[in-house]
């Protein structure tokens, strides 16, 4: 009796972790749907995508993460989902890492493009680190749980 | 467990090629469909600097361009290199901008210099129509790593200024030189 209720907690723990995450994705790709020519100039900002493909990724991106937070807010594919926000999250890390390294004064582009000092920095850093722990947690407890059902009774 | 785990893997590389598939097919015709909408490749002005082709992009939405920018249709921006930027600056035949962030600025600039921070361009503008489209111009950076100068030259072009050019030494090869510095702002 005692144990359900403790995977209960994990489970309920998990999901509010992944409804958090959600809406951090949904609201974090309002802005970019909004204003693509901006955000384009944010991608740009960064010196690391060829000029001609950072139209492209500011057409994408801003969706994908879009449907990213749907999908965890919904719970639909959250195996693939939590693991393509965790390597997103991943990616996104070393990018303002290495702005920082290379002494670039940019806006971040993370959550929203008009907030005032939202520049690349370490608190950045342990912002996405943070997600990127909760997207792991979320891949696990539900790889755990996929696997414990899968296995034969 | 192996069984598990190949199923698994197989899953997610299925779901996200569907997912990825799905977010462009999304993010294009919504793209198409927006008067914000952009060009799927970024248009660019090719600019030479230093014997290398900097690509500076436009990010103007296609609504707002009947056709891509010709590079043609640009008024040109061409570098100066220090000798003829030393000229210039000793008969006062050109407006120095620096482009750099406003803290360097105050820490030291070509002599009579305006500052003018990229990033601030845009709130700029009413203040660049003082200036009349054909005063000569010379836009710089810190030197040759920066490419804000050529940005920023660029910009001017379109909008109607006349005779840009940067200075692809930009503070460093000035200072180097031991020319006219000033510090502090403007008086």
């Amino acid at each position: 009796m005692k144990k359900i209720t403790r995977e209960q907690v994990l489970v309920g723990m998990t999901t509010a972790l992944r409804l958090l995450i959600g809406f951090l994705f949904l609201q974090a790709s309002f802005d970019k749907i909004l204003a693509p020519a901006k955000f384009a100039q944010v991608i740009y900002n960064y010196h690391v995508l060829p000029v001609e493909l950072v139209n492209l990724c500011a057409i994408f991106m801003p969706w994908f993460e879009a449907f990213i937070g749907i999908a965890l807010i919904f719970g639909i594919w959250v195996e693939t989902v939590s693991l393509l926000m965790s390597l997103l999250t991943a990616g996104f890390t070393v990018l303002i890492i290495s702005a920082i390294v290379r002494g670039l004064n940019i806006e971040c582009g993370c959550f929203s493009l008009d907030e005032q000092g939202s520049l690349v920095g370490w608190k950045r850093v342990v912002e996405d680190l943070f997600i990127l722990a909760a997207g792991l947690i979320i891949f696990i407890s539900n790889f755990r749980r996929q696997k414990t059902n899968a296995r034969p009774e | 467990m192996q069984g598990y785990m190949q199923e698994l893997s197989k899953k997610i590389v299925g779901r996200s090629a569907l997912l990825i598939g799905f977010c462009l097919l999304i993010a294009l015709t919504f793209n198409q469909l927006s008067p914000r909408g952009l060009h799927l490749i970024t248009t660019y002005y090719a600019v030479k600097s230093e014997g290398r082709l900097l690509k500076v992009p436009i990010f103007t939405p296609r609504a707002h361009r009947q056709t891509p920018p010709e590079l043609n249709n640009l008024n040109p921006v061409t570098e100066v290199s220090l000798e003829e930027v030393r000229r210039l600056h000793a008969e006062g035949l050109a407006l120095f901008i620096d482009t750099r962030p406003r803290a360097e600025y105050l820490r030291g600039h070509i002599a009579r210099a305006i500052s003018l921070p990229l990033e601030d361009f845009e709130q700029a503008v009413e203040a660049l129509a003082q200036i009349p489209p054909e005063r000569h111009i010379v836009t710089y950076c810190d030197g040759s790593e920066c490419s804000q100068s050529v940005e920023l030259a660029v910009k001017l072009s379109e909008r109607g200024f006349l005779d840009i050019a940067f200075f692809p030494g930009g503070w460093q090869a000035w200072a180097e030189a031991g020319l006219p510095v000033l510090t502090g702002a403007l008086p």
